[in-house]
């Protein structure tokens, strides 16, 4: 709509009003773009002193990575080599080789067990799964690493690792149960639940009348399946994939526990030890390194494999949307056909696969054997966290305050890092809502420009995709700049620590915001045109027909976005480790009473099962299943929590919303 | 009567002997365009001396879905050089009738059925299901030609039939078949020039004549067909009914219609069901012109339905 200036200054309040409102949220959009770019500028400015000293050899081999590590945090150059001599081939290496078997792992059990869901399983079966599968795709890395390290990396290196396979490069590398495969395993099946879950909504979504049509044509089961419905579902699984690598990609609490955290290049040609080799991926070192942040070399280093791992993260943000694109294309017609009246064919009867030829059958087989496996793995995981949470958990537990100290009798419970979390998950949603509601609601009813709004929704999935680690070293950058002291505390030296719960909410709310954008952008896109045409038809602005019709009316869809961020945020721990820091107890700063808990530093439950894992100095294995327990139950109920709102919808608003399809 | 219901559009009226009279171009006469060259089509006699050969029985059949019995008690037959139309109102059973002669109603969880279905003398259900639907194949209500290139479509079940081996996909005995079923479909000319398109960008009336081409291609033997003009528009209406007469020779065809004119048009034999019951069966011209029912002469001169 174009007014001319001239007629501006005669324009009713409301219509004031209006532009106002459609100012401030594009303003918000905007806001977010800038932050992207400020990441990206930020990390690449804070990067370059790494890249410039080693130029393009910065990607190659020379040396022992760790050795140059620790010469820049002792501060004492390596012979002959500037004080930023790296080379981070072995890095490089080991996550190229810990990220690209175990996407493909995931690949293929994924698309087996999602063909299992949705056209072989047993209706009891698929409705036990399919929720335990939505719950293990939120359930927190660290859990992952803390099984990974307690239960898994043990039995590898008893059962798998002979003594004389030790002996035998004892004085290359010490093997132990942490090791490319462990990292490749865990891995695996931490991203294993999100792409089956996308598959499977992909291939629920292929429609009736092409099965049936090719039923129709004498094809049997699985060759529909295989030539209708997965090369319809394809662009689907590719989008799954690339969402999978970026966060395996991403990965840097699970890996730092699992993936033995030495910086050697394993070397196929070295046989089955191979597979028993320690790695060291970019992420994992950033974590792992972090506590040099404040030292000049390593900080830029760090900063450095941030930026590629931003780049990269990047890079498959545009391989998703290219995926994205394909599928909405190649669906448009089936929409269209879905939307059209069909013979009620919910899940076909169980059909004889007697007839089929041998290939067929091994193939439904298979399907099997993959879908009994997911349930073998799903009851595992989850018995193991229970049985282990159970036995280890005490009421004292929850009511002191944790001590640094490495007598199990002494050291406390998890009353703090309880509160933290708490702390941590309103300050990020306190932040994130209003923001991200905002700004999907500017996506989906202003729009204008087109341009500007098509950025804005590729910014946000970008936002999906940056790794927290690299979020959080970028975040404790911008927070001990000294305008912004007033969040965190000064420390002696008179620099800003850039430390608190305050700023850690911050970065938090920076992943929530994704999912409360998508959640309610989602919903708004849902809500029927002649909703928004019977306001505007009684007169009423489009400010007041968001504020008083559009956004009541998709409450639940915020909810959900919400309390998703929430999960998202309980379970992270590379920004609580790096921006929160290292203190246990909750530390307060300044005088004031709310402000100075807010200003202080502390820890939440997933910095506290990294404290008192193997890697952290509390080393309690019987506290980490505990407070790993009772993470996993928070994210449990927060899980149900979403069910409920997402499915629970008054009957009332049902008539309103578009059949759900 | 429902008082809340509105009356009927049209007079029922049942004392006089009812026709369906096809519409007649308005003005002098001319046939200006398609449309009204579709209205006015006769219907076409079947050359005499043609073949016309039993190929499938129904005997007493009862179709359910869970408690519901939605067929009830039809014997009917199905003759190759023949079109047999199953008209009557919504949730008469014919959908369902129909589904059930390649056994898709199986596909249903909770579809049972009693009586006997048998093609060429062999009951349906001791056939392999996949070889008695790759015999008697089916064309749907929606056009719902593949995700693929419209070649890819016609080929599938060539390319998919384990009988002879999975083909190469571009051997050139499968090229000559595409072609060839293609032509039967009349699509050919129309698409000969860019086979490697996608099939979802052919307009409604091509996208059902290539689901049509895409069962012809495996040569069947009945083919079956659910409302195939439902969604398309007079034109393409037209060409679907002109294929459908023409194919009578080659394949026993059933189709299944709400469009009582088109069925006028195409069928040699018309079966009326009501409420899952068979009211009348009998040779077109006998079910239209002089209905032994009284509910198929209210259902043939507009009165419900």
């Amino acid at each position: 709509m174009v007014t001319g200036s001239e007629q501006r200054e005669r324009l009713p309040v409301a219509t004031r009003r209006d532009r106002r409102a459609e100012f401030v949220l594009g303003a918000l959009a905007l806001a977010v773009l800038g932050l992207i770019a400020l990441m990206v500028v930020t990390v690449l400015i804070k990067a370059w002193p790494s890249f410039s000293h080693n130029g393009l050899d910065w990607f190659g081999s020379g040396g022992d990575v760790d050795t140059q590590l620790r010469a820049m945090r002792e501060n004492t150059p390596l012979p002959g080599h500037s004080i930023y001599y790296f080379r981070a081939w072995p890095m490089i290496w080991g996550t190229i080789l810990t990220t690209v078997p175990a996407v493909l792992i995931a690949l293929v059990i994924s698309t087996l067990a999602a063909i299992f869901l949705t056209e072989f399983a047993p209706t009891p079966m698929r409705l036990i799964l399919e929720p335990v599968i939505r719950l293990l795709a939120g359930v927190p890395s660290i859990v992952y690493g803390l099984i990974g390290i307690l239960a898994i990396a043990p039995w590898i290196n008893e059962h798998l690792i002979s003594n004389a396979r030790k002996q035998s490069v004892i004085q290359v590398v010490q093997l132990n149960g942490a090791n490319l495969t462990t990292a490749t395993v865990i891995l695996s099946i931490m991203i294993l639940p999100i792409m089956v879950a996308i598959s499977t909504n992909a291939l629920a979504a292929v429609p009736a009348s092409w099965r049936e049509g090719s039923a129709a044509l004498g094809v049997n089961r699985w060759r529909t399946i295989w030539r209708v419905s997965l090369r319809t579902a394809r662009p689907a699984i590719a989008a799954a994939t690339v969402l999978a690598t970026a966060r395996a990609l991403g990965e840097a609490v699970m890996l730092a526990l699992v993936s033995g955290g030495r910086g050697f290049p394993p070397n196929p040609l070295d046989g089955l030890t191979f597979f028993f080799e320690p790695v060291r991926p970019l992420a994992a070192t950033i974590f792992q390194e972090s506590e040099g942040l404040t030292i000049g070399s390593l900080a830029h280093t760090l900063y450095a494999i941030g930026a590629v791992l931003l780049v990269s993260a990047t890079l498959l943000s545009f391989a998703g949307w290219a995926a994205q694109a394909l599928w909405d294309q190649s669906l448009m017609p089936a929409a269209e056909l879905a939307s059209r009246p069909a013979m009620p064919i919910a899940r076909p009867a169980r059909q004889s696969t007697a007839s089929w030829p041998l290939l067929d059958r091994l193939c439904y087989w298979l399907c099997w054997a993959t879908g009994i496996g997911l349930c073998l793995i799903t009851a595992a995981i989850v018995l193991f966290m229970l049985i282990k949470g159970i036995s280890y958990l005490q009421l004292s537990l929850f009511l002191t305050s944790p001590k640094p100290s490495l007598l199990q009798k002494q050291s406390g419970g998890f009353l703090d890092p309880i509160l933290g979390t708490l702390i941590i998950a309103v300050i990020g949603t306190v932040i994130a809502a209003p923001i991200g509601v905002g700004i999907a609601t500017w996506v989906s009813e202003y729009r204008n420009p087109t341009w500007f709004a098509r950025t804005v929704e590729s910014a946000i999935e970008m936002m999906a995709g940056v790794p927290s680690v690299v979020l959080a070293i970028f975040s404790l950058l911008i927070f001990s700049q000294g305008f912004l002291g007033f969040l965190s505390q000064h420390a002696e030296n008179g620099s800003v620590t850039g430390s608190s719960f305050l700023t850690a909410g911050a970065a938090m709310s920076v992943l929530a915001l994704p999912l409360i954008v998508a959640s309610t952008r989602e919903s708004l896109a849902q809500l029927p045109d002649r909703l928004r045409e019977s306001s505007y038809a009684l007169g009423k602005t489009k400010a007041t027909t968001i504020r008083r019709v559009l956004l009541p009316s998709i409450r639940p869809g915020i909810a959900t976005g919400v309390v998703l961020g929430m999960g998202r945020i309980i379970g992270d721990t590379a920004i609580i480790t790096i921006v929160l820091g290292g203190a246990l107890k909750t530390e307060s700063a300044g005088g004031l009473p709310i402000l100075s808990t807010l200003r202080g530093v502390g820890s939440t439950l997933t910095s506290y099962v990294f404290y008192e894992s193997p890697s952290g100095e509390g080393n309690s294995p019987q506290k980490a299943y505990a407070a790993a327990f009772v993470l996993l139950m928070i994210v449990l109920a927060l899980n149900a929590l979403v069910t409920r709102i997402s499915s629970g919808r008054p009957v009332m608003r049902r008539g309103i919303w578009r059949a759900r399809s | 009567m429902d008082p809340l219901m509105p009356p009927p559009v049209r007079r029922i009226v049942v004392d006089r002997d009812p026709r369906v009279v096809a519409p007649r171009p308005r003005g002098n006469g001319v046939v200006a365009d398609g449309l009204a060259l579709a209205a006015v089509r006769e219907r076409p006699s079947r050359a005499p001396g043609a073949l016309v050969r039993e190929r499938m029985r129904l005997e007493s059949l009862w179709l359910a879905y869970g408690e519901n019995w939605v067929v009830r008690d039809v014997s009917l037959q199905v003759r190759q050089g023949e079109v047999l139309a199953l008209i009557g109102a919504s949730g008469s059973g014919k959908t369902t009738l129909l589904r059930s002669l390649n056994r898709l109603t199986e596909i249903t969880t909770g579809a049972a059925r009693a009586g006997q279905i048998t093609l060429d003398g062999t009951d349906i259900h001791a056939l392999e299901v996949n070889d008695l639907r790759r015999r008697v194949s089916m064309v749907f209500q929606q056009p719902n030609p593949f995700p693929m290139s419209i070649f890819d479509n016609v080929a599938y079940a060539l390319t998919e039939d384990p009988r002879s081996g999975r083909r190469r996909r571009r051997g050139a005995e499968i090229q000559h078949a595409v072609s060839d079923a293609l032509r039967r479909a009349g699509l050919y000319e129309e698409v000969a020039g860019d086979l490697d398109r996608s099939a979802l960008r052919l307009s409604g009336g091509q996208q059902q004549r290539l689901c049509i081409a895409r069962a012809l291609a495996a040569n069947p033997e009945v083919l079956l067909l659910d409302e195939p003009c439902s969604a398309l528009d007079p034109i393409s209406t037209a060409t679907i009914e002109d294929l459908i007469v023409e194919l009578r020779e080659s394949v026993a065809i059933v189709i299944v219609t709400h469009n009582l004119q088109q069925a006028f048009r195409v069928a040699d034999h018309v079966a009326f069901m009501h409420l899952g019951e068979l009211v009348e069966y009998g040779p077109a011209e006998q079910v239209f012109d002089n209905p032994r029912e009284r509910r198929t002469r209210d259902y043939v001169s507009g009165a419900f339905g």
